[in-house]
């Protein structure tokens, strides 16, 4: 379960054992260190205070229990382990760490200056690891809306675009720029790589979902059969496209725009 | 320009027309031909007029001759244009439309007759019609909207559109694609 901005703060008998000072909108939910093993998912910031009585081998095992139940395993919970600053724990820091799988996520503190310090830090990182997964997601709802064309499904038009596919069944750049009647160069500039790079791997797998639009418009092949026909329909200034060409448009990148209206075009969608 | 929410809480109580009649869409013969069935209500959810990326809905125009002006503006010029066509039709028995071919019902919405025609391909934002499509996508109570063919006004025909929404349209309303038989090729709600 995913706790969004809470910090659980744990102690041996579960009361607020310091004062720490997270950002407003961070909630602090005090749990005793056993109800820790108890819980059904970890906050994004566990700050655990053993106490001061604790012997050091109790402690070592209570962070491999916390450990092995999945403290801190993922990239958005930190543990902050509030310890050391008694002789007893002076020595402890490293059997705090060891057993976790991600150093990088457990911090110590002696005190809680050292506490709101570490918070700072950490609800920060925290909410940028937040806006990045969002942006992810808007990603992936981007990926997902890609939806495969009903045309992906008809023979005839798919075989319409076989020309482009080397036997490898990948499409192919020199096969695409032939199609469309550009140099290597050219189409290498639309798709932000080098001449190069094009003619080293045509049928790279990083090409694949760019060449994918291409192939979209060629379908147009369906119905103009001939290429110089297509290449034509490319050069012809479209109302559609507010009197632009089409190769302009695969000049500005919009090509997902042009695939589009391709689609029109065969499906026969009023606009 | 009236965001989703504002939409949505116009068409609550929006002006509606019935709407029972065939519509017809035309297309190209070759790749139907070869293939020799389709779908015929398929969605892709690509953007058009009335919806942005996402939006299951179909198009249709209301008569042959829009249907013909629709084609000929995605093909004129290329040798598309005289190759054979194939066109199918399909009837609608629809409670509520929009029907934004009466004035009333625009200015109900705040939109402008200049609204409906503006381009939407190149648009880097959803155009006013596309946010009113998205609202239509999020209720019930309207499941289409009639609106005036743009290719049939460049035509110089009057000649309207429609285009219903799949996850708006319930019984008893329904579209259905017709077929050499009394059963309906394909229909919505299914």
């Amino acid at each position: 379960m995913e706790h969004a901005r809470e910090i659980v703060l744990a102690s041996a008998d579960g009361t607020k054992p310091i004062r720490i000072h997270p950002p407003g909108e961070w909630k602090i939910r005090n749990v005793k260190i056993a109800g820790l093993l108890e819980l059904k998912g970890f906050a994004p910031i566990t700050i655990i205070k053993p106490a001061a009585a604790m012997r050091n081998r109790r402690l070592h095992s209570l962070a491999a229990t916390l450990a092995s139940k999945g403290l801190a395993k993922t990239r958005n919970h930190y543990v902050v382990w509030v310890a050391g600053s008694t002789r007893r724990h002076q020595y402890a820091d490293l059997g705090l760490i060891r057993p976790f799988a991600d150093p990088h996520r457990i911090e110590i503190a002696r005190d809680e200056h050292d506490v709101d310090a570490l918070l700072r830090s950490l609800t920060a990182k925290l909410e940028v690891l937040a806006e990045r997964r969002a942006a992810s997601s808007s990603v992936q709802r981007e990926a997902i809306t890609q939806r495969p064309s009903p045309l992906d499904q008809v023979r005839s038009v798919v075989a319409a675009t076989k020309s482009l596919r080397a036997p490898s069944g990948k499409l192919s750049a020199p096969a695409v720029a032939r199609l469309f009647g550009v140099s290597i160069s050219k189409l290498a500039k639309w798709l932000h790589r080098s001449r190069q790079s094009l003619n080293k791997s045509p049928e790279a797998d990083s090409l694949q979902q760019q060449l994918s639009y291409f192939e979209r418009i060629a379908r147009l092949g369906t119905v103009l059969d001939d290429p110089n026909d297509f290449r034509k329909w490319l050069r012809m200034a479209n109302k559609e496209l507010e009197g632009k060409t089409p190769l302009q448009l695969l000049d500005e990148g919009r090509w997902e725009v042009l695939a589009d209206l391709v689609e029109d075009m065969l499906t026969g969608s009023p606009t | 320009m009236p965001d989703v929410a504002e939409f949505e809480r116009v068409l609550a109580t929006a002006p509606t027309i019935r709407l029972r009649r065939l519509v017809v869409r035309m297309l190209p013969y070759y790749w139907l031909a070869k293939e020799g069935s389709a779908d015929f209500l398929f969605t892709s959810g690509k953007p058009n007029r009335f919806n942005v990326k996402g939006v299951d809905c179909v198009y249709f125009s209301e008569d042959g001759e829009t249907a013909r002006a629709e084609y000929l503006r995605l093909w004129s010029g290329s040798t598309g244009e005289h190759q054979p066509r194939v066109t199918y039709f399909a009837r609608v028995q629809l409670q509520r439309v929009l029907d934004l071919t009466q004035e009333k019902t625009l200015a109900s919405l705040g939109l402008t007759e200049e609204d409906l025609h503006r381009s939407w391909r190149l648009a880097t934002s959803p155009t006013p019609t596309q946010v009113l499509g998205a609202a239509v996508s999020q209720q019930t109570r309207i499941p289409a909207i009639r609106y005036p063919s743009d290719a049939a006004r460049e035509a110089g025909e009057a000649g309207a559109n429609v285009v219903i929404f799949r996850n708006s349209i319930r019984t008893p309303d329904r579209i259905q694609i017709l077929g050499p038989r009394k059963e309906p090729l394909q229909s919505w709600p299914q």
